[in-house]
């Protein structure tokens, strides 16, 4: 059979049931991040495609296929739009595997459908890189090879258990040159590729606050960033992560100031605290960074803003690592200008009267502005206000009204908005921070984890000679929340998602693990970039790398390295000759193959000579007479002398040029 | 490899070994002139007869089994039986069967068909099992035991069995285990254009087959098969024999090893082909020309496919053992 034969024939069972169990594994995980009908279709169509094999059917008529398939990806434009990007690709690739299935009948068509799935392990990637799914991925290109290894074979195929070890063997001496081509392979600095609409959906902070857009958050475990403080660690109380700084009210909506970035002074006391913040992307310029970024130690694209806030020039596509100092003790803005102050003051001329009015009797009865926080804040804690994650709604025109004089129930965003509205009734400058609040540490890692579910909001006041002064109201309403964490804070009965919920030292152990485990397949696997690259090289002595160098060491590397391989195998299948007789006929050996013959060591010397002596006429006596006088020596019973052996291969010239024609 | 001088380990001389070649030469000359273009065949059932082995010929009807049977014995001066299988046959028909006398009252032994110095067994996949069983009972004991009594087989003994394709109507296959009692298969297979020729035009078989005059005499032939102990037997081969061996036990395409007993006889049909060709010792070439003939009917591979016209497994054995 020769090679084109082969994959022209019909497959059989088992090569159809390796591709077809490929092709679902490689979809599973798909189901994630696409609609579930592309992989309804392909899974109906991969059934259907077995049946129609062990009931010997034929497969449907080629205008019926070419108008499922057209009817499928009309399909999957309807859905999408497009079918540009990630997910509409990823459908189509599975739509058009399945319907590669339907006209597959040959071997080589099986081959088609086995390279379209190793595209969707790829495309998994795409959409999540984490150890998970790279777990999986490593198992799917496993069963891959072992698929492809048997659909490749013509006739009969090994046990499912044998097949994998097999290519388990093969995939396994593949992995130190992988490792070798991870550790050196030049990276480019940045991103390849941006990959939008894998991101989209994702959570974070956004850039303004309205009701809810904080209590979303909080129902999420997706961790926000982690950060590893390098020797002082903050008290909890401290740990304030500062994000967004929203100024602008208008209706209940709070957003950051459109204009002006006027210069601020900002003044930082005592010794810092260093701390290496790892930010998951979010798809926005700005920085987290605990209260208040020292402006001497920033990473080189950022900067702080006017209003404490750290931004970035560019939006944070991909998880970034960096080092920042803080101080807990700072001064921001000891002068404000007239532009700020009435920034901060404005609030909405009309609506909130009670709320308006209670302002105006603080003012009236405290002289001083810090008298007048401190008389708002105890407010929020004598009235009977409830920290709860789902308050009643306010729809009224009035919600500040509303939620202070009527439900009084509500959590950080209500506090800190209402707040906030209060000090500016009362002509104090304030405004809302947003960002995250606390951390969950985690002994194994040594890292502070932040998740969404910190996400938090709170107020600032601007006092004279203090400047800006962080205030949170809703310390003072559930001082737990500060102190404690959500779950603290809530009253019993109320729902929380498990994650939060689940506090035994059990889960919270593993759930530490699990994220230790993550920090590191980030940091070492996903981050190893062009930076970290270069960081670990210069650390194995290669100072000054570049791109050129190291396409070089690599190179070097994997040649001494495959030559080191060589030679082992090469030793270990060695022959020793203990024989002098078979040494000479060693000699003997490579003279024939210097002169064009093919040697085969199973081959009998006899055969060997016959051989010979026809692709060598000039030769025939004295190969023949070597072979005979050999096989005497060696083989037969008499002592002989070995001399005559060397004096016979002397009549084979020892290369092609010294041959008589 | 002519202008070798025979050399073997006994105390037999230059002479006796120049009287061996001739017999060897006359014998293989008449049985060629009977049975057309088969040299080899006749070769590796000479050898097999020369170890003291039975033989066992798969072919078709009419391919010249019996007939090679029969020139073997002429030639051989050994006298012969041929027994030919049906179903319906019973051991009695074979091993003979004890008859009361009247007259001493006492049993009598009338010994069947396999008491002869050469038996072809023709065609013994017909029989049944139970028939089988006696006659390969017979060859692996070399004496038959009827109602307590045991009788010698004469000597030499050769059987030469053969046998239909599998794939045949009303066929008993040999178990592996019976197989393993012939020490070579060999298949005859269609004589080519210019034999076949010569058959066509040449005299009858039969009458040739009564022409044919005994070579040897049993005495010698009971000589050759001591010589053929006799012949030189180096480290190296035995290194390369091992090597063969353990392969088919270690190779994970193969279902079972060869046997102890297996390893000895394919050195014993080895050292008769050296002999047969008049080699000092037995060399690496002497064991791959026998290999296939000893091997074949006893290993198969695991998985069946694999046993492809291009690849039968004791080619891929000799691929992939080097000669050391």
């Amino acid at each position: 059979m020769t090679a084109k034969q082969k994959f022209t024939v019909a497959f059989n069972n088992a090569q159809l049931a390796w591709t077809l169990v490929f092709l679902l594994a490689t979809m599973i995980p798909l189901a994630n991040d696409l609609p579930l009908w592309p992989l309804l279709v392909a899974a109906v169509t991969i059934g259907w495609r077995w049946w129609l094999h062990v009931q010997r059917r034929r497969v449907p008529h080629g205008v019926v296929r070419f108008l499922w398939t057209l009817a499928n990806a009309a399909f999957v434009f309807a859905t999408f739009r497009t079918f540009n990007g990630l997910a509409p690709g990823s459908s189509l690739l599975i739509i058009m595997a399945a319907m590669k299935l339907t006209e597959s009948v040959r071997v080589r068509d099986l081959l088609v459908v086995i390279y379209m799935s190793f595209f969707l392990i790829l495309a998994n990637f795409l959409f999540d890189q984490s150890l998970s799914v790279a777990l999986y991925s490593a198992l799917l290109v496993w069963l891959g090879v072992t698929c492809f290894s048997q659909v490749n074979r013509s006739s009969v195929q090994d046990a499912p258990i044998a097949a994998l070890r097999d290519s388990g063997r093969l995939l396994a001496q593949a992995v130190p040159l992988t490792l070798l081509l991870f550790v050196l392979f030049p990276r480019v600095p940045g991103p390849f590729w941006a990959l939008p609409s894998a991101s989209q959906g994702q959570t974070g902070l956004s850039n303004s606050m309205q009701p809810g857009s904080i209590s979303q958050l909080l129902q999420s475990d997706a961790v926000a960033f982690r950060v590893k403080f390098e020797d002082t660690v903050p008290a909890r109380q401290e740990l304030y992560w500062r994000g967004p700084v929203l100024e602008h009210v208008q209706s209940r909506h709070w957003r950051p100031l459109r204009h002006s970035d006027q210069p601020t002074e900002l003044r930082v006391f005592g010794a810092p605290i260093r701390y290496e913040m790892i930010l998951e992307p979010h798809q926005e310029n700005w920085l987290l960074a605990l209260d208040m970024s020292a402006p001497d130690a920033l990473p080189d694209d950022a900067r702080i803003l006017y209003n404490g806030a750290l931004t970035s020039n560019g939006k944070v596509f991909e998880r970034r690592r960096f080092s920042l100092n803080a101080h807990t003790r700072y001064m921001l803005a000891p002068q404000l200008s007239e532009i700020q102050r009435a920034s901060n003051l404005n609030a909405a001329l009309t609506g909130n009267p009670r709320a308006r009015d209670i302002a105006v009797t603080w003012r009236q009865t405290h002289t001083n502005p810090a008298d007048i926080v401190d008389a708002a804040l105890e407010y929020f804690n004598q009235q009977p206000f409830v920290y709860t994650l789902s308050p009643p709604l306010l729809p009224g025109p009035h919600t500040v009204d509303d939620f202070l004089f009527g439900t009084r129930r509500g959590f950080c965003e209500h506090y800190a908005s209402a707040f906030t509205l209060l000090m500016r009734y009362a002509g104090i400058p304030a405004r809302v921070v947003t960002g995250y609040m606390g951390g969950e540490y985690n002994p194994i890692s040594e890292h502070y984890t932040i998740r969404q579910s910190d996400a938090h909001a709170w107020s600032e006041v601007w006092l004279e000679e203090r400047g800006w002064v962080r205030v949170d109201p809703t310390g003072a309403v559930a001082p737990e929340r500060v102190e404690q964490g959500i779950a603290a804070a809530l009253s019993g009965g109320e729902s929380l998602p498990m994650f939060i919920m689940n506090n035994s030292s059990l889960i919270r152990g593993m759930r530490q693990t699990l994220d230790a485990i993550n920090t590191n397949w980030n940091h070492w696997i996903l981050g190893y970039g062009q930076e970290r690259q270069w960081e670990f090289l210069g650390k194995l002595g290669m100072h000054t790398p570049s791109i050129a160098r190291l396409v070089i060491v690599l190179a070097i590397v994997a040649t001494l390295g495959m030559m080191l391989f060589a030679l082992w195998l090469g030793w270990r299948s060695r022959v020793v000759a203990h024989d002098p007789a078979h040494a000479v006929y060693r000699r003997f050996t490579r003279r024939l193959n210097h002169l064009g013959i093919t040697i085969n060591d199973s081959e009998a010397a006899s055969e060997l000579a016959q051989r010979a002596a026809q692709e060598l006429p000039a030769y025939a006596n004295a190969v023949e007479n070597f072979c005979t006088l050999y096989e005497q020596l060696r083989y037969g019973p008499a002592q002989q002398d070995i001399s005559r052996l060397k004096r016979a291969l002397r009549r084979i010239p020892p290369h092609r040029l010294l041959m008589r024609r | 490899m002519s202008n070798l001088v025979m050399q073997t380990a006994s105390p037999t001389t230059t002479i006796s070994a120049e009287k061996y070649r001739q017999q060897i030469d006359a014998i293989i000359a008449a049985l060629d002139s009977i049975v057309l273009g088969k040299e080899q065949q006749i070769r590796l059932a000479l050898a097999c007869l020369l170890a003291n082995g039975h033989l066992l010929i798969e072919d078709l009807p009419g391919m010249g089994k019996t007939t090679l049977a029969h020139a073997l014995a002429r030639v051989l001066g050994l006298d012969f039986h041929r027994i030919q299988f049906t179903s319906d046959m019973l051991p009695a028909d074979v091993i003979g069967v004890s008859v009361f006398r009247k007259e001493s009252a006492d049993f009598q032994f009338h010994a069947g068909p396999v008491f002869a110095q050469l038996v072809l067994a023709d065609e013994v996949n017909r029989a049944t099992p139970k028939t089988q069983s006696a006659l390969l009972e017979a060859m692996e004991e070399r004496q038959v035991s009827v109602d307590g009594e045991t009788h010698k087989l004469p000597t030499p003994f050769f059987v030469i069995a053969t046998q239909n394709p599998q794939e045949q109507v009303g066929t008993y296959a040999l178990p592996e285990s019976q197989l393993d009692r012939f020490l070579m298969r060999i298949f005859l297979g269609y004589p080519d254009r210019q034999h076949e020729r010569e058959l066509l035009t040449g005299a009858d078989r039969r009458q040739l087959l009564d022409a044919l005059m005994p070579k040897v005499s049993p005495a010698e032939l009971i000589a050759l098969q001591n010589a053929v102990q006799h012949v030189h037997v180096s480290d190296a081969l035995l290194d390369y024999q091992q090597n063969l061996v353990e392969f088919t036990r270690s190779d994970s395409r193969i279902a079972s090893g060869l046997s102890p007993r297996a390893s000895l006889v394919l050195l014993q049909a080895a050292k008769a082909w050296a002999f047969i060709h008049g080699h000092p010792g037995v060399t690496p070439a002497d064991l791959q020309a026998v290999f296939a003939e000893v091997v074949d009917h006893r290993l198969r591979f695991r998985n069946p496919a694999d046993n492809t016209d291009d690849e039968v497994l004791s080619s891929y054995i000799i691929r992939s053992v080097a000669i050391p």
